[in-house]
């Protein structure tokens, strides 16, 4: 530590966070002012783990590592993880997820769809030939509604008629591309009509 | 047969000290092989000594290190009121193991029957 330095160090910038998507690597930067014989740290602030500092790595974690292009410029490198925000694409569960579904016309299904990912991926669901999907209580009172994307892991049709045959898509979503999509297909089996 | 770093657990926890003297906290560690001890203040998250390199500029702080059982003890001369608080001695291992120390800084009193 110089103490001939008439200057105090100072931040010039603050640190920026960093939203890195899992197996990316993320670098840190720290500008500061008149370091002088001063050093500049690194300390994972929730476990208050340190990182390094100057040009000497302290923490064991091999995928952990500083740099500095000047005087001024101090990076931390973080290979192969993310930080603050570990971010996932979304996956859909095909086994935990329905596959093509036969109904009988008149009865009430299920079509479900998981996924995994960070953030929670939700789950949009659409029929493929864009028509409406409805929605409708198992209560009869209640009125059905048509929409064009329901969302939800779930999808229950109530009382399926021909009409709501078809190909629905199921699209898992968090912000992370790329989303994904599953289709399953409907296929509501009826009397014969003369 | 790999041996594992962990802390001495007869290390004490809660150490008082004066105003004005110093103050030492005792970190012992059993197996350090090639890692880190250092010491954080709590307060604002202050690096106060890594090894034996001292961090801070507060010129009060050091580290002492004894070789023999592997004993890294803070020094703070001159103690103040407000120096009292949580310590932590940190390990660097993958990931930190911590131990923290609780320093009370008094004020003698006398008093004459």
């Amino acid at each position: 530590v110089s103490v001939a330095d008439a200057y105090q160090p100072e931040f010039s910038e603050p640190i920026v966070n960093l939203s890195v998507a899992v197996g990316r690597d993320a670098t840190f930067r720290c500008l500061v002012h008149h370091l002088g014989g001063y050093r500049v740290g690194w300390v994972k602030a929730d476990t208050k783990a340190i990182q390094a500092i100057h040009e000497h790595v302290i923490t064991h974690n091999p995928r952990v590592s500083v740099s500095h292009t000047d005087h001024s410029t101090w990076n931390l490198h973080i290979r192969g993880m993310g930080y603050l925000d570990v971010v996932v694409p979304p996956d859909i569960l095909n086994e935990e997820s329905s596959s093509d579904i036969m109904a009988p016309e008149g009865g009430t299904i299920k079509l479900v769809c998981k996924a995994k990912g960070y953030p929670r991926p939700h789950i949009t669901w659409k029929r493929e030939d864009g028509q409406e999907i409805i929605i409708k209580e198992g209560n009869t009172m209640v009125p059905k509604s048509k929409v064009i994307t329901y969302q939800g892991d779930t999808l229950k049709l109530v009382k399926v008629s021909r009409s709501e045959m078809g190909t629905y898509l199921c699209i898992a979503s968090n912000g992370v591309p790329p989303s994904v999509s599953k289709r399953i297909t409907l296929n509501v089996h009826f009397h014969p009509v003369i | 047969l790999k041996s594992d770093t962990y802390f001495d657990p007869a290390t004490p926890r809660n150490v008082t000290a004066l105003v004005g003297k110093s103050a030492y906290l005792s970190c012992k560690v059993r197996n350090l092989a090639n890692k880190t001890v250092s010491w954080i203040r709590h307060r604002d998250i202050h690096i106060l000594t890594v090894g034996s390199y001292t961090y801070t500029s507060d010129q009060r702080f050091s580290a002492i290190h004894r070789r023999e059982g592997d004993e890294w003890t803070l020094h703070i001369k001159w103690a103040q009121k407000r120096d009292a608080g949580v310590y932590e001695c940190q390990l660097s291992t993958q990931p930190v193991r911590s131990f923290f120390v609780n320093l009370n800084v008094v004020v003698p009193t006398a008093e004459i029957l």
